[in-house]
């Protein structure tokens, strides 16, 4: 039992008691020096605990702003409305139905295009599709997968509403339309898979390279530097790991995808590559979020190039796609995943979009992965309305050029022309995801490796993360572009 | 229109937004939007999740403003829907080891006999130094009162309400809130008494080393 108490030096303080019982206690501390020695150590104790606060952030005040708007908009009066005015909506609501109904527009009564597609296509994923969940309405018995996504949708949309993220619920309406080549969406990221493999083989001949350079207004010395930097990667991995070191895991993420991109054929830097490797897999199954996301960049292109901890990849894919879709009583209910909230860096959000774009590659559903990186994309728009920074575009362009549209990517491209690499520097992650999001043929495509150029002459960074990030910047013309394979350069054999 | 006053003073802002004064809301978030996202942040120690549940707050305020009756002060109806709300999402993210007896002020295994570790074993280097080693010992401190102390300290002092209204909040004696009060400080200053010791102490083995 707690015993009921008699009053203390904090009462005084905080002025809690009757009058007579305040004074009776000031009386106390005058008299009794230990008393007034207690009181000392209460208000120091107060001053120091009341140092305890948080700035809350920008999306704070904007969230505020909209529960205002929300209950001021309460208070309108609903316009009434007489029968006549029913009458004639009724009327209008009926000659529309009759005229549909007899025209038919959009052929509702032929066979659906997806059907088509559906009966003549070998399916290549068997989950159920978000479009079919949701086409379901109550005649077909649900599977409790069906259920499952249908009640996370609503959470989700119930979340959006809740916060008013207007981006974010456009692109979940974007992300559940159906598929264009449901087929394609499966097959492209496999043959991006295999053309990793293939073009890091590549990557191991200096011509490849070098041709590659010249072709797209590079230069020589650029790849002479980023063979420099790899090594000296591959040193540091193999000196670091898999020892005691305190090792940032976005360092060994970054570290591993840098020998990647300039060649890890060779021996001494393959045994880096599988020393980064191993220790990231031991990370990945404590892993979550935006620590897991960038574990996976890192460990699918291991997996691609090298096929060890493919079967780890997967399973831990298919656990980051799961933690943004699945909604319980926290996730979606109280609040968003941890991966859509506005802590992440951008730059991490871009190499998720990136890392989910070929995830289905390796069996996860593709339309799954598809709401993950719309919603993503839908987080890096709402940054947008608050800041006017290089790495919040460059992100968009990096990880989800793919799903944008014609106008959007130019301008998202123009406005990343304001910010030039050798000013941006040491952000040298910022600069990467610039470099690698610009593709050859785009506007200012040469002017970037004119500038990219220009980064060959600074100083190697201490950090691993970026040194990591300035060798991948710097290794752009052979290493970035995934549809295009550097089988091209090789021709000439 | 003459407007709905507390007894002490403050405006009842609710009771003049059921009557339909449409900038009566925006006057009510603006009291208690600072105050409402700190009261969750010390409980919760998460910027995001304070934040949401502040707006949620509001919501809770906005829709329940209809069921509200301007009887008591519009403040201790603010307070009871927070510290309802916290309950809530505290059930909600349960299982986590933080509800013990109601006589023990401090979780087990907090360190309270032993010194706190300013460099903890179990925070990362970098948080500890972007959090200043002052402010991390002082929320170990407080994250280590068990709840029922931890929230009557919050109410008391941090949102300064009167014991009376805590033990009307959380619905138990006063007596129970005064002696809540009491533990926790004695707790709270033997915590940071021992960080200040240690800290002292390692500062002299530097000096004479």
């Amino acid at each position: 039992m707690e015993a009921v108490a008699t009053m203390q030096p904090i009462d005084l303080l905080l002025g809690q008691g009757s009058a007579e019982e305040l004074a009776s206690m000031r009386l106390r501390v005058g008299a009794e020096p230990h008393l007034a020695i207690e009181v000392a150590e209460t208000v120091a104790l107060l001053e120091q605990l009341r140092q305890c606060r948080v700035e809350p952030s920008a999306l704070y005040a904007a969230k505020l702003a909209d529960v205002v708007r929300r209950a001021e908009r309460r208070l309108q009066p609903v316009p009434t409305t007489t029968w006549r005015t029913w009458v004639i909506a009724a009327a209008a609501a009926g000659i529309a139905f009759a005229v549909l109904a007899w025209t038919d527009p959009l052929s509702l009564r032929g066979p659906r295009i997806s059907e088509i597609v559906r009966s003549t296509t070998p399916a290549p994923v068997v989950e159920p599709s978000i479009d079919e969940a949701l086409v379901v309405q109550s005649e077909v018995a649900r599977t409790p997968a069906e259920i499952e996504v249908l009640e996370s949708l609503q959470a989700m949309r119930q979340r959006f509403e809740l916060e008013s993220a207007s981006r974010l619920t456009a692109a979940l309406d974007k992300a559940l339309q159906p598929a264009v080549d449901p087929l394609g969406n499966w097959i492209r990221p496999r043959n991006t898979l295999a053309l990793l493999r293939l073009d890091h083989e590549l990557r191991a001949r200096d011509d490849v390279r070098r041709r590659a350079m010249l072709v797209e207004a590079g230069g020589v010395l650029a790849d002479v530097r980023v063979q420099e930097l790899a090594d000296s990667i591959a040193d540091e991995l193999r000196a670091t790991l898999p020892g005691r070191s305190p090792v940032e895991l976005g360092d060994v993420a970054f570290a591993v995808r840098a020998l990647i991109a300039a060649g890890a054929a060779a021996p001494r830097r393959a045994k880096a590559l599988e020393v980064g490797g191993d220790w990231l897999a031991a990370r990945l199954p404590g892993s979550r979020g935006a620590t897991l996301a960038t574990a996976l960049a890192a460990l699918i292109e291991v997996a691609a190039v090298t096929g060890s901890h493919v079967e780890l990849v997967t399973e831990a894919g298919q656990r980051l796609v799961d933690e943004v879709l699945q909604a319980d009583a926290e996730t979606w209910g109280r609040r968003r995943p941890d991966l859509l909230t506005a802590h992440v860096p951008a730059a991490t959000i871009g190499d998720a979009g990136r890392m989910l774009a070929v995830l289905p590659g390796l069996g996860i559903a593709a339309e799954r992965c598809t709401i993950v990186r719309q919603l993503l994309l839908g987080q890096l728009r709402e940054r947008t309305d608050l800041v006017d920074g290089p790495e919040v575009f460059a992100a968009i362009v990096f990880g989800f050029g793919d799903l944008l549209a014609e106008p959007e990517h130019a301008e998202l491209v123009r406005q990343l022309r304001r910010w030039k690499p050798a000013l941006l520097a040491p952000d040298f992650a910022t600069v990467h995801q610039i470099a690698w999001g610009l593709e050859p043929g785009r506007i200012g495509f040469t002017r970037l490796q004119r500038e990219l150029r220009q980064l060959t002459v600074l100083q190697a960074p201490e950090r691993l993360f970026d040194r990591a990030a300035l060798c991948m910047s710097l290794a752009t013309n052979y290493a970035a572009h995934r549809d295009v394979s550097l089988l091209r350069f090789a021709s000439g054999d | 229109m003459k407007l709905p006053l507390q007894p002490e003073g403050d405006v009842d802002f609710l009771a003049r937004y059921r009557e339909g004064d449409p900038q009566a809301f925006r006057q009510l978030v603006e009291l208690y939007r600072d105050r409402m996202v700190q009261f969750f942040y010390r409980l919760c120690w998460d910027r995001d999740r304070a934040e949401d549940l502040a707006q949620d707050l509001f919501l809770k305020l906005m829709l329940g403003s209809k069921r509200y009756r301007p009887e008591g002060k519009m403040a201790t109806f603010v307070y009871r829907v927070a510290t309802n709300l916290w309950i809530d999402h505290y059930r909600q993210a349960r299982p986590r080891p933080k509800f013990h007896s109601f006589d023990q002020v401090v979780l087990p295994n907090s360190g309270r006999d032993t010194p706190l570790d300013f460099a903890g074993k179990d925070t990362p280097p970098a948080q500890h130094m972007a959090d200043g080693e002052e402010r991390a010992a002082m929320r170990h401190a407080l994250e280590s009162l068990t709840e029922p102390h931890r929230i009557v300290f919050e109410l008391a002092v941090y949102q300064e309400r009167p014991y009376g209204e805590i033990s009307e909040l959380l619905g138990i004696p006063v007596g129970t809130v005064k002696s809540r009060m009491h533990n926790a400080v004695a707790a709270l200053k033997q915590m940071l008494g021992a960080a200040e010791r240690a800290e002292s102490e390692g500062q002299k083995r530097v000096g004479g080393a």
